[in-house]
């Protein structure tokens, strides 16, 4: 490091402000010792691990790649994070060399300095390309010396919004496509020949420098850190914050972050941690097993993890196997991991114990900026491999080597036959060619190898691509398909011609295969071919090919919509793939067409459902009018349909604050004359539209003394949804003291929707009596309500509520994300309770750190844990809520400072994406939750329910940033002791075993059933149908494993009732299979516990094995505990066995 | 002169509002004497920052002249300012490139906009003068002399680049559109099409690498063209001689652009600036480093060997 820089940066240090709490005293920073590092590697079974090379060599490493004759090339940055005022950009590219093939490098030659936070590399292009914040450069030496002698810019406008996030992860593709990838905050704009290319947010670019095309492959994914291709040419990525594993990609696939997409697609490992980097394990060197397995790191746990992932139907299942290495030091942080020509696994290791720079100072002294290491795993006894040499080999030989088993190597050899005189190439590979039986079942991977090497010369020619369109397997289909689509104008192929080649394809026996199909033919963009790719529609599609096929129906929805409706296209001949375009569309636009569906006899209940379900989401007042009155029309049908159906109609028109317009004598019949489930559909609907004709025959209802209490609620909304003068004066009858308290809290939630103030009177009255109900519910309804909080302040003034009704009101406050002060002092006063704890001191602070290092007790903290309900918005190993970060490796990234003070002051640092959003409604209405993804037509927000709520932007008043959605005063309400053992938890998660998620399958997420006097009768009559079936009577909720999946039966209700001998718990987990087959289980312990798969009780072995034998599907299994036998923990988890058929999951 | 029709009664006008102390003949000349200049456009422009070969050149040809330089291009950008929007609106975006250019404290603006429109053809002309006139209203509030820089044509440069032969028709449209606008708004204008002209035949010497973009020697000679659309004729410095005022205007180059388009903008002045926006309190202290270094490179200028103009 230059050392005018350290001086300036210690003097920043010394003068900024920066967090008062980040002080070296904090953690203790691991001397940068290489043998202190090596020994607290764990190699899996058969391995080995070495240094390869460390500081002073190389500093924090960030991206590296061998090149063809083996020097490995390293992109690091003693700059990152961040810039200090007139500090040197002086970021190196290192080349290391191993000369004498002992597998640690001894030669390290600076290529090139003065770069500003580099953060990928690849050598090729007879030089080397890096990413250098917003540009891309290739960086040539012309004379030999290994320093770099010329630099040209080949693209630039990328963006830096964030150092972390700038352009990374550079790759060769089989095809000669230079890939790469940018982060969530990043916006490029890049100006390329053939126009302007930009990407807002995460997403993978793909980029062929000979040509200068530049094109966005997919979409999304919060830090695509890893990038690789199988063999058969398909895309999987890993993300550095998305928390899903394995992620595959495929041309318009697009995941969390995509901008401007209202839905995404999920991982393949939901409930991973964060990852770094991904490499395809090939190559002789290493065990057949792991050939083909994925490697990625887990930089925060210090772990290298690696998956397995198998076909499952367009897509893939991927299953974590045991870890490659983990490492129980701090420091350890392995950020890329890639083959080397010898066969062996490289690492680098960026090493820092601090990783963050949004949540820790940019110039936070803990910050390593001198050391880095990279770490070389091998087989035990097994031979290493020596690379061929590319420069020597003939054409005939390159192509032999393309292949050859290591992916590497088949990369090199393409780049190598790219710059050999192109001819004699083409006249090599033509005669291969013509020399190959016509056989399509044999040699199909060197068909493909050949097709790729044409593309990599980007040589378009039908002669080596026809075969693998026409292959027996799959797999090359859907691979020549994508070779077709990069084609199309390089081929000169007419639509028509391009289109007809397709045909089939789209509607091929693999879903795979119409999956590339349904994206190439997207490509056209015309009416016939999108009635082609509606030939892959089924009604049971594959997620991922259903999701592609989602994404071409709204790109190619200007060509199609018309013509659909003239009735031109073959597609529509079939409802249900008619109404799934439609409603894809997601817009008025198909309004028209799903209303004549809606009015024709010959759909089905189902299609009925899913064409309302368009209409209502977009229909007009007029067009929701007609829907409306369809739904009384309907012939041959059942009441529950038609409640369903209106339900559905009014919770949409509400949400969207349209008053629909129509005639409703049919509605006021079924106010009269039907069920009362039927009148109470009928009484929201009242309510919703204002329907003040129908306003004599509510108040009829609310008089007579028979109505139940379910309908008197809803005719009590309805008046306060048509809300005139009258409406007050009405409920007030209601709200008085000689009610009974639900009647009184009815009136009052309906009354808050006409007038605040007198709402407020009436709930101060409950609030303050002797004996009150517990508050919470409607003073939640309080705040929601425009003005509601500021009102119920003072109609509380000078009156008293206890102490514990108070606490509880101001739990609901605090939570809603919202400062209400005013309400906040108006309970604190009527409840006599103290205000809330200052801030902590610098001080106090440090005593507490100390405190959770020797007086902190996990195991204690765990229990805090569960009892505070973390669970409802943190997941641990994907268990849990998703409102709130996941919480799995969070002791192994932040120091015990940073947990302290979330704790504290939840909005002082909010995790990336966990800043809630405050919206107000032009309605009055008042959203809160956590913002899920965007579009130019609606907000999708995450609330504290965990539902999602989509908000048509055009209803919204004002947005604003309404900082973290967790309680403050989590210190405050539990003593101080009790917050040390919690924090000492969360640092020890991900960081020590006990702690940490293994690789173990476990059920983490259950449904435990609750202790009533209710369920206990009902058990006692029905037995076990009772605990295996669904019943009003049984409420089910959710509880979760430990981070190391055991569920404590501590924390399980135990139910007895009086005529039974022993307690019994009752648990439920749901198990999913991708098709059917078997899936093995272990369940532990053995005694006093049985398994039932949905009715059927199911054979536990002596060893706690179990063979399910499952449908297609979700499975949901029930567990009962005998609690006399059963006194700790109980385990259950899938397990590989000779005897499964089918790759199993639970529902976590 | 050619090229160049800065309107010298609006310059007067300018020049007895302002009271600019001004050196003789400087009525017609588009460079005066002090100036600020202030650069705004795309990729073209945002790469002088690398290069510094105008400003380079500007300065040891006026070496006498105290010229200051600002470069606000931005890759990719419109007269929309849409490469600036960032996580907010591209009304925002566009509100941005106002502001940078009103902090800039210009003299004299060289705009340069159209190379990414063009692509838009025939049909995104229309919508490329509405933002353009919008632009200028706008500039025009900052009181600075404004002069209007055409796209420049694509170079033919062989398979498997692409063909530029129908592209130029388009710059060559937009160019014309241009040199209108800066007439009736009384601009100067320089004509790049004429300054660089590329026919539909292979290129033979070619100044770009990939027919858009220059090379450093290509970049150079751009420079050239564009001093000549001002009325300059200059060559290439000497770069023996140049050399040291070359690196230090690179590195004044480097940190404003550091200054202005900070890294982690999110955190320190975007959305996520209530956890690392103390550093904002960065922003200025570049001001005195920069200043320091533009003191540099006066001293530089003024000993550069021959004698002032």
């Amino acid at each position: 490091m230059n050392h005018s820089i350290t001086k300036y940066t210690l003097a920043l240090v010394a003068t900024a402000t920066f967090s008062a709490f980040a002080q070296d005293s904090m953690i203790t920073i691991p001397k940068p010792d290489v043998s202190k590092e090596l020994g607290a590697f764990e190699v899996a079974d058969g391995f080995e691990v070495n240094l390869f090379a460390s500081d002073p060599m190389i500093a924090n490493p960030i991206h590296m790649n061998f090149d063809s004759i083996g020097r490995l090339w390293v992109a690091g940055s003693a700059v990152y994070p961040h810039i200090a005022p007139g500090q040197e950009a002086n970021d190196v590219i290192t080349v290391l060399e191993d000369t004498d093939g002992d597998g640690v490098a001894d030669k390290s030659t600076i290529f090139a300095d003065g770069l500003f936070i580099p953060t990928g590399i690849l050598p090729g292009d007879g030089g080397v390309y890096v990413a250098n914040s917003t540009e891309l450069l290739h960086m040539k030496d012309t004379d030999g010396d290994l320093h770099v002698d010329e630099i040209r810019v080949v693209l630039s406008g990328f963006g830096t919004e964030d150092t972390h996030h700038i352009i990374h992860t550079l790759r060769w593709g089989y095809d000669g496509l230079m890939y790469f990838n940018q982060s969530i905050y990043i916006h490029s704009h890049i100006e390329t020949p053939h126009g302007v290319r930009r990407l807002n947010a995460g997403g993978i670019w793909a980029f062929r420098p000979d040509t200068m095309e530049l094109e966005v492959f997919a979409l999304g994914l919060v830090n695509a850190w890893g990038h690789h291709f199988d063999q058969w040419g398909q895309h999987f990525a890993t993300d550095g914050a998305g928390g899903h594993g394995i992620n595959y990609m495929f041309p318009g696939a697009a995941y969390m972050t995509a901008y401007n997409m209202p839905r995404v697609l999920q991982g393949l490992n939901p409930g991973q941690p964060k990852h770094a980097s991904l490499e395809i394990l090939s190559g002789r060197h290493l065990p057949e097993d792991w050939r083909g397995t994925m490697v990625t790191n887990d930089f925060r746990g210090h772990r290298v993890n690696r998956f397995l992932v198998t076909d499952e139907a367009a897509g893939y299942s991927s299953v974590e196997q045991p870890e490659i290495l983990t490492s129980s030091h701090v420091a350890f942080r392995p950020v890329d991991v890639k083959m080397g020509p010898d066969g062996a696994i490289y690492l680098a290791d960026w090493y820092n114990p601090i990783i963050q720079h949004g949540e820790v100072d940019f110039r936070d002294p803990r910050r390593d900026h001198e050391h880095g290491r990279i770490w070389r795993v091998q087989a035990k006894d097994r031979p290493l491999l020596v690379q061929p040499d590319f420069k020597k080999a003939s054409i005939d030989e390159l192509i032999e080597i393309v292949q050859a088993p290591e992916e590497w190597n088949q990369i090199h050899a393409k780049r190598e036959l790219k710059i050999r005189n192109r001819d004699e190439v083409l006249a090599k590979l033509n005669a291969i060619l013509e020399s190959l039986p016509e056989d399509k079942d044999k040699n199909v991977l060197l068909r493909l190898q050949l097709l790729w090497i044409y593309q990599t010369l980007d040589e378009a020619s039908l002669r080596p691509l026809a075969h693998v369109t026409r292959s027996s397997d799959y797999r090359s289909r859907a691979a020549g398909i994508r070779v077709l689509s990069e084609w199309k104008d390089k081929l000169d192929l007419s639509d028509d011609d391009y289109r007809g080649g397709l045909s089939d394809l789209a509607t091929d026996g693999h879903s795979r295969v119409r999956l590339e199909a349904v994206r190439a033919l997207a490509r056209l963009g015309d009416a016939q071919a999108f009635d082609e790719a509606m030939g892959a529609y089924k009604s049971d599609m594959d997620k991922f090919l259903e999701y592609a096929l989602w994404t071409t129906v709204r790109e190619m929805k200007q060509a199609w919509l018309p013509e659909a409706e003239a009735g031109n296209l073959r597609f529509t001949e079939d409802n249900d793939a008619y109404i799934y375009a439609l409603r894809a569309i997601d817009s008025n636009e198909a309004v028209p067409q799903l209303l004549t569906l809606f009015a024709s006899d010959d759909l089905s209940a189902k299609q009925q459902r899913d064409a309302l379900a368009g209409i209502a989401a977009h229909g007009s007042r007029v067009e929701l009018g007609t829907a409306a009155e369809r739904i009384f029309s309907i012939q041959k049908t059942v009441e529950s349909h038609r409640i369903a159906l209106l339900n559905a109609l009014v919770s949409a028109s509400k949400r969207r604050s349209v008053w629909v317009k129509g005639d409703f004598d049919a509605l006021g019949e079924g106010l009269d004359s039907g069920s009362d489930a039927m009148r109470i559909a009928s009484l929201k609907a009242i309510g919703a539209w204002k329907l003040t004709q129908l306003c004599p025959a509510v108040e009829k209802i609310l008089g007579a003394k028979k109505t139940p209490e379910s309908v008197r609620d809803a005719a009590m909304t309805a008046l306060a949804g048509i809300g005139d003068e009258n409406t007050v004066e009405i409920l007030a009858k209601y709200a008085g003291r000689r009610n009974d308290t639900a009647t009184r809290t009815a009136a009052i939630r309906a009354m808050l929707e006409v007038s605040v103030d007198d709402a407020s009177e009436h709930a101060a009255d409950l609030f303050t009596e002797d004996v009150a109900p517990d508050p919470s519910s409607l003073v939640r309804d309080f705040l929601k309500a425009d003005g509601g909080a500021k009102a119920l302040a003072t109609a509380l003034k000078g009156k008293t509520m206890s102490a514990e009704n108070a606490k509880r009101a101001e739990r609901v406050v605090s939570a809603s994300g919202r400062k209400q002060n005013v309400l906040l002092m108006a309970l604190r006063t009527s409840g006599a309770l103290d205000d809330g704890a200052p801030e902590l001191t610098k001080k106090e602070m440090a005593a507490l750190v100390e405190k959770v290092q020797t007086k902190g007790n996990a195991r204690r903290g765990r229990k805090h844990f569960r009892k505070l309900d973390c669970y409802q918005c943190h997941a641990l190993a994907g268990a849990g809520g998703t409102l709130g970060p996941e919480m799995t490796s969070i002791g192994a990234s932040a120091q015990i400072d940073y947990l302290i003070e979330s704790n504290y002051y939840p909005d002082k640092a909010i995790k990336e994406g966990y800043h809630s959003l405050l919206v107000d409604m032009k309605d009055g209405d008042f959203i809160s939750g956590i913002k899920v993804t965007e579009t130019n037509t609606e907000l999708i927000l995450r609330n504290a329910l965990e539902s999602e709520i989509r908000i048509p932007i055009a209803n919204i008043a004002m947005r604003e940033d309404g900082g973290s959605l967790m309680p403050t005063g989590l210190g405050d309400s539990l003593l101080e002791d009790e917050f040390v053992d919690l924090v000492r938890f969360l640092s020890e998660l991900g960081r020590t075993p006990e702690f940490s998620a293994g690789t173990g399958r476990h059920v983490r997420t259950w449904r435990v059933l609750e202790n009533s006097e209710a369920a206990r009768d009902y058990l006692y009559e029905a037995q076990v149908e009772a605990a295996v079936g669904e019943h009003e009577t049984m409420v089910w909720v959710p509880e979760y494993s430990y981070i190391t999946g055991e569920i404590p039966m501590s924390e399980v209700p135990g139910l007895k009732h009086r005529y039974w001998p022993t307690r019994y718990s009752f648990l439920k987990f749901s198990v999913n299979a991708p098709s059917d087959g078997k899936a093995a289980l272990t369940i532990a312990p053995v005694e006093g516990v049985q398994l039932y798969q949905g009715e059927q009780e199911v054979n536990i072995g002596d060893d706690g094995s179990v063979l399910l034998d499952l449908a297609s599907g979700a499975t949901q299994c029930t567990v009962i505990v005998n609690r006399d036998i059963v006194k700790g923990d109980l385990d259950v988890q899938l397990v590989e066995s000779s005897e499964t058929t089918v790759t199993a999951t639970f529902n976590n | 002169m050619s090229g160049c029709r800065l309107a010298g009664r609006v310059a007067l006008l300018m020049l007895t509002l302002t009271g600019w102390n001004m050196v003789a003949k400087a009525e017609s000349v588009p460079i005066r004497s002090g100036d600020r200049i202030v650069l705004i456009g795309s990729t073209f422009i945002e790469r002088d920052v690398r290069y510094g070969c105008i400003e380079t050149l500007f300065t040891s040809h006026f070496r006498e002249y105290d010229l200051t330089f600002r470069n606000l291009g931005w890759s990719g950008d419109t007269v929309y300012g849409i490469a600036r929007a960032s996580f907010d609106s591209q009304k925002q975006g566009y509100g941005r490139l106002i502001d940078q250019a009103a902090a800039a404290e210009p003299d004299l603006i060289l705009v340069n906009y159209g190379n990414v429109e063009s692509f838009e053809g025939e049909g995104g002309l229309q919508n490329f003068l509405d933002g353009y006139n919008k632009l200028l209203d706008d500039l025009d509030k900052l009181e600075a002399r404004i002069v209007l820089i055409s796209p420049i044509l694509q170079e033919n440069l062989g398979a498997p680049l692409p063909n530029p032969a129908t592209h130029n028709e388009d710059v060559r449209l937009y160019t014309k559109a241009i040199g209108k606008l800066a007439k009736a708004r009384d601009y100067g204008f320089v004509d790049m099409t004429e300054q660089l002209p590329v026919s539909n035949e292979l290129t033979s010497k070619p100044r770009t690498d990939n027919g858009l973009h220059f090379t450093e020697d290509g970049f150079w000679e751009a420079s050239i063209a564009l001093m000549s659309g001002l009325g300059y004729d200059t060559k290439k410095p000497n770069m023996k001689e140049v050399g040291d005022l070359h690196a230090a205007i690179l590195e004044k180059n480097r940190l404003f652009f550091n200054q202005w388009r900070p890294q982690n903008a999110t955190y320190i002045t975007g959305f996520r600036k209530h956890e690392q926006g103390r550093h904002a309190a960065e922003t200025p202290m570049y001001d005195p480093i920069i200043a320091e270094h533009e003191k540099n490179i006066a001293a530089l200028r003024n000993a550069l060997p021959g004698e002032a103009r």
